[in-house]
């Protein structure tokens, strides 16, 4: 005899089915995936989707959809969305675009305390964060620029670079140091510099000058300071210190330094760890960058952002504030191993291996004013970064004077800075 | 228990549609076969052109997430934007100097490798293989080829006791280097389309110019060159539209420089749309160029007829 009878069965069978599938819906419309867009770099991109499955392991009512593109596809993809109206959840940037989405931003103070928030980093990366009342992302990790050397050149020539702060070089000695190097047969190239805005721009802070005024109403506001800085640099290029084939021809200066043949690198913190992991075939270090009228380095980094109309943004804004908590970024910075900084306040973070290579761009950073910050975080020094570095080579390689290179280089930015005020473009 | 069904011929035959709808059968199926390609058309080229169209005629301000009706204002700005003109006057020589160098290279290409030996089979895959690589590859081998530094050729050039050539930072020789990565780079497509044409003469012509001691200059220009037209009208229309497109190459090699000197009109557009996060005026600079290569392929074409080709 059966337990149950056809009818009981069947409609035991209807009961469970109809409690699969509410669950199922229960589930699916509970769950959310958030869309992230990460930047695509070797070291970072995999630590960054762990960290976010150690969220979804926390959470598991988010789960995460990750692009990962190239940096120089960051924009076209992401104007894309936006144009289209299909905003990304979170979005991790360099310090160059956070700024041009601040409009468009989550606001992070909607969700914690503001100053609170602001606090936790050191004053010289908030600017990159805060658009009027706005926070608009968060610092995952912080950069610096900074100068590297070939060890073994500069021993077998004599020339000694500051071993602290008290031995900086300033311009001129700098050059002198780098011309005596140069005379070695095997020393073909002086300063492999990355043929970039950002990386000019540590010259203008260095005399003193800055691509937007205070105010935010006029382009390169110190005239004698932007000229000081483009004649020091057609000097360099002059003096064949700077290689062709970097300034104006654009190839990565860390690849160049990697050779051998180069006294110096002028680039950034971020190519300590290829430098390191990846092992190099001569010994090298790192200095201070030589002083003008005052001693500064850029800033930067990369972040996180959301979008106000994203379609999770509340789930965004939660996922942000934990990303953003001292022991979350410290982590992050750990399991990098250390080779990039903390943009946090009071934070001790083991740098490891690469402690040493860090300390004079950590001094370099200490002694930059906080403006400098700021003159980076302008939208319109992204926006035109095109045009100016154009107007960069044709004066470093002595096309036109850095008089006239000036004249060009307000004519460019003021025309950004008119469209960036009306919003409309005359 | 019911009674099995009768199958007669009438229930058998299936019924056949009226008049009417055989009618209208007849008049829409050339449409619905239609359909998937005009559909297809619609939505990768119609559309989006339309669109594109009515973009060029905003401002986006991607930054602050807002749109102005600017009517012709991009349009007016083109016309005094410098640096577009020395973009447009950029795509304008190099597209003059890369069609003619790929016509003539894929033709003398073609004609010696005509023959199905072992060695020009390979020699034709050698050339056809840059075609298949991709243009970050080309670029970074050229790159290296060309660094004014640490390059290949320069090195050579030193070795030899040679004056070194700033390929890729001086103008001129900036030109002439994104011209010879790209002729390299596409001949060995267009050497096939070549190689295909030349299957298409009939031998018994160059038998008979032979006969009548016709010489191998001559038969290549009285036989092969004229039966080769039709050919050589697709190869200068298909490389004038590459031409026009070139984009990766030149931006890895390049990137425009040196200060502009390689930068053509569809960089400038990338610039405009995405690093100065100005569409609408990105969008009608790409527009702009619609009856300008329009032009040009029906001057190609309006020659060739005159010349007998088509």
């Amino acid at each position: 005899m059966e337990l149950f009878s056809p009818e009981m069965k069947r409609l035991g069978n209807a009961v469970f089915a109809t409690f699969v599938i509410c669950q199922m819906l229960v589930t699916a419309s509970s769950a959310k995936t958030l869309s992230v867009i990460l930047l695509s770099n070797a070291s970072t991109q995999k630590v960054i989707q762990g960290l976010l499955t150690e969220y979804h392991q926390q959470h598991p009512d988010i789960d995460f959809e990750v692009s990962i593109v190239p940096d120089s596809s960051l924009l076209a993809k992401l104007n894309t969305l936006i144009t289209a109206g299909q905003f990304p959840d979170i979005v991790e940037v360099t310090t160059a675009k956070i700024q041009n989405y601040a409009y468009l931003a989550l606001d992070l103070a909607k969700y914690t305390d503001r100053n609170e928030f602001l606090s936790r980093y050191l004053p010289g990366y908030q600017p990159f964060i805060v658009s009027g009342d706005k926070v608009i992302g968060l610092q995952i990790e912080a950069t610096a620029n900074g100068l590297f050397y070939n060890k073994d050149l500069f021993a077998k020539v004599g020339v000694t670079v500051p071993q602290n702060e008290n031995e900086i070089w300033n311009w001129e000695q700098f050059k002198a140091a780098i011309q005596k190097v140069m005379k070695l047969p095997e020393c073909r190239m002086g300063v492999a510099w990355d043929c970039s805005v950002q990386r000019f721009s540590n010259l203008i802070y260095q005399a003193n000058g800055r691509w937007v005024s205070a105010d935010g109403k006029s382009f390169l506001p110190d005239s004698p300071a932007a000229e000081d800085a483009l004649n020091f640099f057609r000097g360099l290029v002059a003096a064949k210190l700077i290689p062709t084939s970097a300034w104006p021809g654009k190839t990565d200066g860390g690849m160049l330094f990697k050779t051998g043949v180069a006294a110096m690198l002028w680039s950034g913190n971020w190519q300590l760890r290829s430098f390191i992991s990846g092992g190099m075939p001569f010994a090298f270090g790192t200095t201070y960058f030589p002083k003008g009228a005052i001693r500064a380095t850029c800033p930067g980094g990369e972040f996180l952002m959301g979008f106000e109309h994203s379609a999770n943004h509340d789930e965004a804004a939660q996922v942000l504030l934990w990303w953003a908590q001292p022991a979350t970024t410290k982590y992050y910075l750990e399991k990098l191993g250390g080779s990039l900084l903390t943009p946090m306040r009071n934070q001790e973070i083991n740098y490891g291996k690469y402690t040493e290579y860090l300390q004079p761009m950590l001094s370099d950073l200490a002694a930059t004013p906080t403006w400098v910050s700021e003159d980076l975080a302008r939208p319109v020094v992204n926006l035109t970064q095109d045009d100016v570095l154009n107007e960069l080579i044709l004066s470093a390689t002595g096309r036109i004077s850095a008089q006239q290179a000036v004249l060009d280089l307000r004519s460019i930015g003021t025309a950004e800075l008119d469209r960036e005020n009306q919003g409309v473009t005359k | 228990m019911s009674a099995p069904k009768t199958i007669t011929p009438a229930n058998a035959r299936p019924s056949l549609p009226s008049p009417a709808r055989r009618r209208w059968g007849s008049l829409l199926a050339p449409y619905l076969f239609l359909l998937p390609t005009v559909g297809l058309l619609c939505i990768f080229t119609v559309i989006p052109l339309t669109y594109g169209l009515w973009m060029s005629f905003y401002d986006f301000d991607v930054v602050h997430g807002r749109s102005t009706f600017v009517a012709l204002q991009n349009y007016w700005r083109l016309l005094h934007d410098s640096q577009f003109g020395f973009s447009l006057l950029n795509t304008v020589w190099y597209t003059l100097s890369v069609v003619p160098l790929i016509l003539v290279g894929s033709i003398a290409v073609g004609v010696y490798l005509k023959k199905s030996t072992v060695a020009r089979v390979i020699a034709r895959v050698g050339f056809y293989v840059p075609f298949v690589l991709s243009p970050v590859v080309v670029a970074t081998s050229w790159k290296w080829l060309l660094n004014e530094d640490l390059g290949v050729i320069d090195g050579f050039l030193k070795w030899a006791g040679m004056s070194t050539v700033p390929w890729l930072t001086d103008d001129t020789a900036a030109r002439i280097s994104v011209v010879a990565a790209t002729v390299w780079n596409l001949v060995g497509f267009y050497m096939l389309m070549v190689i295909a044409g030349l299957s298409q003469i009939n031998p018994d012509l160059y038998e008979a110019a032979k006969i009548e001691g016709a010489s191998a200059w001559r038969r290549l220009w009285h036989i092969t060159l004229p039966l080769l037209a039709p050919t050589m009208l697709l190869i200068v229309v298909l490389a004038t539209i590459h031409a026009t497109q070139a984009f990766e190459t030149i931006l890895l090699l390049t990137d425009g420089g040196p200060a502009g000197a390689t930068r053509l009109v569809i960089q400038n557009m990338y610039q405009s749309a995405f690093a100065r996060l100005q569409p609408g005026y990105g969008v009608a600079q790409a527009i702009l160029m619609l009856p300008l290569i329009g032009v040009v392929a029906w001057a190609q074409m309006r020659v060739f007829k005159k010349a007998g080709a088509l």
